[in-house]
């Protein structure tokens, strides 16, 4: 027993010691890491300066000190020069729908080739992985051209035709990996119950694709959301435009008053960066999943 | 008709009807645009008249004899070398030291992160400003005379988009290797530790060899990812400026066709271009995945 209680006494004595002592290595590690956050803070304090100074203070203050007092009408300015809610609800619009019939037509395709005993759904498969090798940016000039000639221009519903399209190749090769590790047997008792193939795949099935469906909606939609080059050709009418586009013109029609600009940079992230923060553990799984898998 | 292959029909109609619009989409959108890419290739096409000629492969032989095409090409290709390894080694980096016993690791991981989230158009302008306005402003509070105007010299605008471009997206390339980090089996370490190998021991020879296929899939991706360079030179540089100094591949492509109106010719670029992605792609997946094998 003393023996024991002896032990007992000495791990907490080396526990304490532990405690106390201070591994230079990680205080140095430590250091550096809280520099280099500063570091990437930086860009975003200086957006905050500039959209908070009204005009005197522009002429008064160097870009890089802050306001002498918090001024809000460059966002409401900014507001109205994006025509903020009209191009945040399209952008909106064309994410949502993209990454909708994204995932459902790359899903209900991948069930056939992962499901399919037939040969020639194998051969699909590697039809669609040509595609993976070709990002949409190679062929723009084709797709712009057959666009227009099929009236796309200036259509939302154009605009994701050719985002589903051209994402296809990428959801086909996730959903199928993710479905060739499921296994086989629930959709076996369905089958025995009497349920048909397409009631199979979306009461049994699709429920059990979650962890891949976040994944490439997540991936996607950010591309989505983010992309300029193609609503660059195809959407031109300026109530058509997404939050790229918008914030462009900004920058161009305020060559000087670059204080608006700043001012819709912010209202244009917060909002993706709201969501991230709510979402944050999914979306890290979600990323480096689709990362390391695709 | 029997019970079972009428089910057997049923079903391959079944799956008939989920492959069909899929692939439609897919033909239409996508392998359609391929072919006619190709096709516009060959041909002196001007975007507005009906009719073209074939003039068989002398837009490629034009564009190998261009020099702004050569320029391009080069900047775009040094831009991605760079790209790739800097931003494989700090991901690397700061993945390691996140993932030690340092306090606030879950602050620093998010604030690091954050750009990823932006469009490249918004983060590119941010730059812009820094660099012009900000960092020089800097100079005349500290009276000093650095050189902070990167993006408007053509001898330093490659460093300037290289530091933006990493500033934004290391954090991305962090968290997968974060991930490959925290699915090293722990065991793996005590291993090195019992046969009294320290902390570069461990490094070479556990962490290295476990995250192999997360290094090969960080470089074929960054790689990929920065030769197809074309948002942020759009407002970093007020489309590739000074002069065409910053003019990447697919900015090269957008002005040829849109702006000179020679369709045909971009179209060759553009074959081009999707003709290096390709080899380095495969390159890389084929010398990487021999390495991981040894390894």
């Amino acid at each position: 027993m003393s023996s024991k209680s002896e032990v007992c006494q000495e791990n907490s004595i080396k526990i304490i010691h532990n405690k106390k002592k201070i591994n230079p290595t990680i205080l140095a590690l430590q250091l550096v890491m809280v520099v280099i956050g500063l570091i990437y803070l930086f860009p975003f304090l200086m957006c905050l300066f500039y959209a908070m100074k009204d005009r005197i203070d522009i002429f008064n203050t160097l870009p890089i000190q802050p306001p002498t007092k918090i001024y809000w009408g460059n966002f409401s300015e900014a507001i109205e020069r994006l025509k903020y809610f009209q191009v945040m609800g399209n952008t909106l619009l064309i994410t949502i729908f993209s990454s909708l019939f994204t995932v459902l037509f790359s899903s209900m395709i991948a069930y056939v080739i992962s499901r399919g005993q037939k040969s020639y759904y194998k051969i699909l498969y590697y039809f669609f992985l040509i595609g993976l090798l070709v990002p949409y940016q190679a062929i723009f000039i084709p797709i712009y051209q057959l666009g227009s000639t099929l009236g796309f221009v200036n259509t939302f519903y154009g605009l994701i035709f050719f985002y589903v399209a051209t994402s296809l190749p990428f959801g086909v090769f996730l959903m199928t990996g993710f479905m060739n590790t499921m296994p086989l047997e629930i959709e076996e008792a369905a089958f025995v119950d009497g349920a048909s193939t397409s009631q199979t795949f979306f009461q049994i099935v699709a429920p059990m694709l979650k962890p891949a469906i976040a994944t490439l909606v997540i991936m996607q939609s950010f591309m989505y959301w983010n992309d300029y080059l193609m609503p660059l050709l195809f959407l031109q009418k300026a109530d058509m435009r997404t939050i790229t586009i918008s914030i462009n013109g900004l920058f161009e029609q305020y060559r000087e008053y670059y204080h608006v600009a700043f001012a819709g940079i912010i209202l244009s992230s917060v909002p993706i960066v709201a969501v991230f923060m709510s979402l944050q553990k999914y979306f890290i799984k979600g990323m480096s999943a689709g990362a390391l898998k695709g | 008709m029997s019970l079972i292959s009428k089910q057997k029909y049923k079903k391959e109609l079944t799956y008939l009807m989920f492959i069909l619009p899929g692939i439609l989409i897919y033909v239409i959108g996508m392998f359609l645009p391929i072919i006619k890419g190709v096709g516009y290739s060959l041909t002196d096409w001007d975007g507005l008249s009906e009719t073209s000629k074939f003039i068989g492969i002398s837009n490629y032989l034009d564009a190998f004899k261009d020099s702004r095409v050569l320029y391009s090409f080069w900047f775009t290709l040094k831009f991605t070398f760079w790209n790739t390894i800097i931003q494989n080694i700090f991901a690397l980096a700061f993945a390691i030291a996140l993932d030690s016993k340092i306090k606030g690791k879950k602050l620093l991981r998010t604030i690091i992160y954050i750009p990823a989230l932006l469009s490249p158009i918004l983060v590119g302008y941010i730059w812009n400003r820094l660099f012009t306005d900000v960092l020089p402003s800097l100079n005349s509070i500290l009276h000093t005379n650095f050189n902070f105007s990167l993006l408007s010299n053509p001898d330093t605008v490659l460093s300037g988009l290289v530091i933006i471009n990493n500033w934004q997206w290391i954090g991305y390339w962090m968290v997968v290797y974060l991930a490959a980090l925290q699915s090293v089996p722990i065991e793996l370490y005590e291993a090195i530790e019992i046969d009294g190998g320290g902390a570069l021991k461990k490094f070479c020879y556990v962490t290295l060899p476990m995250i192999a296929p997360a290094i090969t899939i960080c470089i074929v991706s960054i790689s990929t990812g920065s030769f197809k360079l074309f948002d942020l030179v759009v407002t970093a540089t007020k489309r590739g400026g000074p002069g065409h100094a910053s003019e990447s591949m697919i900015l090269l492509i957008y002005n040829m066709a849109f702006g000179v109106g020679r369709p045909s010719y971009a179209s060759a670029i553009s074959m081009i271009f999707l003709g290096c992605l390709m080899i380095f792609a495969v390159f890389q997946l084929k010398y990487f995945r021999k390495k991981e094998i040894q390894l």
